[in-house]
């Protein structure tokens, strides 16, 4: 199954609305409660980095019994330095983010560590975030 | 403990009257006013962490809930005073999430949570 998901930018109070479908699908796949987690983890990190950070975005989610992929791309403004954005701390994010709870620089390494394939490709047209979790 | 002790040790305001369960059971608990602390801190920690945990936050917003979700934690404790709006508190009942909130520091109810036996992760 296929899905597909417009992601606003700037759009807090909707954030995180991708990531309760998926969570509700595969709870209702009966999927282990601990994949549940690193799955929620990351498609919310990656969710709330193209609200506060692009010019908006969609996800498409692939699921199958075996294998679940999220792609989330946004149409800008790129990340400058994905070597920098993937350390620990580091951060570019707005008062606004911050003010909401997120912007500390954890966002892309946590999506590293949760998901079991990880894949970044970024440019001033935008940024593709390719995640996959084992089923 | 059962989480109408916790109320009453921290002089709390229950906000979810739909999900409030005074006889939950409550064993743990994490802070923070970062939601990526909370994302990345309990990534790994065993179910029941969550399942019996508490996130203590002044974060007052939807994400405050959103995290919660995510991460299975079923009680939210607002310090500092803070007061949810109407929608968060909508969307907590939404997500059966129970929201608490206190006039003490975070510090200080921490300090009170610790003392009567509830437990962080390095304790676990």
């Amino acid at each position: 199954m296929i899905y597909t998901f417009e992601i606003l930018p700037m759009n807090l109070e909707q954030a995180g609305y991708i990531s309760s479908f998926i969570k509700k699908l595969l709870v209702d796949n009966k999927i282990s409660k601990m994949v549940i987690r690193r799955v929620s983890i990351a498609t919310y990190e990656a969710e709330i980095n193209v609200v506060i950070h692009s010019y908006g975005g969609k996800c498409v989610v692939d699921y199958n019994e075996k294998q679940l992929k999220i792609v989330f791309s946004d149409t800008g403004p790129g990340i400058k330095n994905i070597e920098s954005a993937m350390t620990e701390g580091f951060s570019t994010a707005s008062t606004y983010a911050r003010e909401n709870g997120f912007g500390a620089g954890m966002g892309l390494p946590n999506i590293r560590n949760s998901c079991d394939e990880f894949d970044i490709q970024s440019s001033d047209k935008g940024t593709i975030v390719t995640i996959i979790f084992n089923l | 403990m059962k989480l109408k002790k916790l109320v009453n040790i921290l002089d709390a305001t229950v906000y979810t009257a739909k999900t409030y369960k005074p006889n939950k059971e409550v064993a743990f608990a994490f802070s923070c006013d970062l939601m990526s602390d909370a994302l990345m801190m309990l990534r790994n920690v065993p179910l029941e962490f969550c399942e019996k945990g508490i996130l203590s936050t002044g974060l007052v917003t939807i994400q405050g809930v959103r995290t919660a979700e995510m991460l299975d934690v079923k009680v939210i404790l607002l310090v500092r005073g803070k007061k949810p709006t109407d929608q968060v508190i909508q969307i907590a009942e939404e997500k059966d999430i129970i929201m608490l909130g206190t006039a003490y520091t975070m510090f200080s109810s921490n300090g009170k949570m610790y003392e009567a036996g509830i437990k962080g992760i390095s304790e676990i």
